[in-house]
């Protein structure tokens, strides 16, 4: 590498950097006194805050670095894990964003709750969240250790351990406020980073448009970046891959949850649009840049082919644009880049370790009756309890991180862990809200099944499998068979329970109420539910519509 | 129908949440299906037509042209239910509501 004096500056900035972020977490910190502050971030973020949250979010570590990387490698192949996320959050949008903030709470488990009362529901998407925001965690963890890596120049585990203590200070002082605005604050700075390099690579490559035309053609080494297949060997890993990435982010803990910030369901559906808008920016910018580092590292190509460092492609590119390595304005550059993805990591990783905690806490840790209230002394309980399982769990993700090793690229990695959420938690979802016939049983079978059957899939698949030996399995993303699989539990299990005829008496009318729920929003004080139109007519409802008008 | 008995018996002869649901399903199949189609194209021509995708028109081919397209196909899709959720959809969950509580 080119020595630590150059990256002195990067480093100095990326600390800076960092210690702004955390100042802000702790000012946020401060206020987050009850567990609905902690979880919902108060309620009383704005659709626009929101959609720019949810974009920070999910333009986090794995569309900037891992995408860059992979389409400077593979050319067209690699776009499929940038725009397949885009497109996630449309189904998202016209499906789910309005009817889940109508029926939940806080969590994604309690739009399924609100329809299935049941404790083995609770604790099979407690184990898939768990799971699954794991593994998130543990692409997030990769990345930002090859950046620290990058930067400072000390070994992998290190590094591993160092952006680790920086994301538990996050998580345990500031709770979901706090990643709240982190995540905003970081996607203004991300936005701004992408704009700044394609500004600079515009300045400096020379040929206009014309170049930049052809490095979407012009074969580098061997690959040609116009071939699919480049990346994907055979043509179902494509179906896999692409049905991972549109269908798991609605399975996806972390982000749902983030249409549980705003105050009522037109929010969390405008939040939806204009994360999309955003989204759809930052994903030309994206691409832009990647095309921009075809061209500008064209001659390192070799070296990042062989070695698989495609997580630091956008770093290098900002170092070569500010003057090349060992330069100050290369430094600056390479620091800024760096620090702006590192603080997207951060904030994601916190959004994940205050989901997984959640899960935990509000669903595996053993209750007595009645003590899941949210208000008073029970929610500083939570509060307490979550943040002690942030600690453990950032600790065993910690160890796994080392053991993966910083060559793995960070949105194969995370679009693993959605197709794990396309799996389990996508298909039981979409039958809970669709599918009157539906029953716990099957809700429970059918997450067990997706769940289990792409984690097989995913530890034996080419991605996790040690060695260079080949995989058992080729497949790269398991959901071309293990989504049909959750689906064929969900009915197997539903099928079952009603032969035995294990349903609840009043299960029409529980649906139906949810459905009226889910299109109206929740029946506090404006009674909507037919069942009980006789009982509480008396409440004064004008203060509690308002948030509807 | 569940739906009629909890609201004023004197209303106008089409249900509103009967309304609602009928305007939202249109809307999210017509829209559901540009996406949807559009989407699956693309995967299905990358995946089982590569020597299409990789056909060149001058400087491009069709397959970066086509992964372009994708990205103003969701910004439209999403303004349009956004505008259409905003006009058509939210008044009559208003109105609805609004007829809830003046029972």
């Amino acid at each position: 590498m080119s020595g630590f004096e150059a990256h002195g500056t990067a480093l100095a900035l990326f600390g800076l950097i960092v210690v702004v972020t955390l100042s802000v977490t702790w000012w946020a910190g401060r206020r987050t006194r009850t567990s609905e502050q902690f979880w919902g971030a108060g309620r009383a973020i704005t659709p626009t805050q929101n959609g720019l949250a949810i974009t920070g979010d999910f333009v986090s570590a794995a569309a900037f670095l891992g995408s860059t990387g992979l389409i400077f490698l593979f050319g067209l192949d690699g776009t499929i894990y940038l725009l397949f996320p885009l497109a996630a959050f449309v189904p998202v949008l016209l499906f789910y964003a309005e009817r889940m903030r109508n029926l939940g709470t806080f969590t994604l488990n309690e739009v399924m709750l609100s329809r299935f009362r049941n404790t083995a529901i609770r604790r099979i998407l407690a184990v898939s969240t768990l799971v699954i925001t794991g593994l998130y965690l543990l692409a997030q963890l990769v990345a930002a250790g090859a950046l620290f890596q990058l930067l400072a120049g000390v070994p992998f585990p290190v590094a591993v351990v160092v952006t680790s203590v920086i994301m538990l200070v996050y998580v345990t002082i500031g709770g979901m406020l706090a990643t709240t605005w982190v995540q905003l604050i970081k996607a203004i700075a991300l936005l701004s980073v992408l704009v700044l390099l394609i500004v600079l690579a515009i300045v400096q490559i020379r040929g206009g448009f014309g170049a930049w035309l052809a490095a979407t053609t012009k074969p580098i080494g061997s690959i040609d970046p116009t071939h699919p297949g480049n990346f994907f060997k055979n043509g179902w890993n494509v179906f896999s891959t692409g049905l991972a990435l549109i269908f798991g982010v609605i399975g996806l803990p972390h982000v749902m949850m983030r249409f549980f910030t705003v105050p009522d369901a037109m929010s969390a559906r405008r939040s939806a649009a204009r994360a999309l808008l955003f989204l759809a920016v930052a994903t030309v910018l994206v691409i832009l840049i990647a095309l921009a580092a075809r061209i500008v590292l064209s001659g390192q190509f070799g070296a990042i082919a062989a070695s698989g460092d495609t997580n630091v492609v956008a770093p290098r590119l900002g170092e070569a644009l500010g003057g090349g390595p060992g330069t100050v304005g290369g430094g600056i550059v390479l620091g800024l880049v760096s620090a702006i993805a590192f603080a997207t990591m951060l904030a994601v990783v916190a959004g994940l370790l205050i989901n997984a905690s959640s899960a935990v806490v509000r669903d595996l840790w053993p209750q007595r009756d009645g003590s899941r209230g949210a208000e008073g002394g029970k929610g500083d309980l939570e509060v307490k309890r979550a943040r002690i399982v942030s600690v453990v769990i950032a600790v065993v993700m910690a160890c796994l991180t080392m053991l993966a090793g910083p060559g793995l690229n960070v949105s194969v990695l995370v679009t693993l862990a959605l197709g794990m959420a396309a799996s389990a938690n996508f298909p039981a979802l979409t039958l809970t809200l669709f599918w009157r016939r539906f029953t716990a049983a099957g809700a429970v079978t059918g997450i067990s099944a997706g769940l289990l059957s792409s984690a097989v899939l995913v530890v034996l698949g080419p991605t996790l499998w040690p060695g260079s030996a080949p995989s058992p399995v080729s497949l790269i993303d398991p959901t071309i068979v293990s989504l049909p699989l959750g689906f064929a539990g969900c009915l197997a299990g539903t099928w079952v329970s009603r032969r035995r005829g294990a349903v609840e008496p009043d299960e029409d009318a529980v649906f139906d109420a949810m459905r009226r729920r889910s299109m109206l929003g929740p029946d506090d004080g404006v009674n909507l539910s037919p069942a009980v139109t006789g009982s509480d007519s008396g409440q004064p409802p004008a203060s509690r519509n308002q948030g509807v008008g | 129908m569940p739906t009629s008995s909890s609201l004023p018996r004197n209303q106008l002869p089409p249900d509103p949440l009967t309304v609602l649901r009928a305007r939202q399903r249109r809307a999210v199949t017509l829209l559901g299906a540009v996406f949807f189609g559009w989407f699956g194209l693309f995967l299905t021509l990358t995946a089982v037509a590569p020597a299409v995708m990789q056909t060149r028109w001058g400087p491009v081919s069709l397959g970066w042209v086509y992964a372009l397209t994708l990205i103003p196909v969701v910004v439209l899709v999403t303004l349009a239910y956004a505008r259409y959720a905003d006009r058509a959809l939210d008044p009559l969950r208003v109105q609805i509501r609004a007829r809830a509580v003046a029972r």
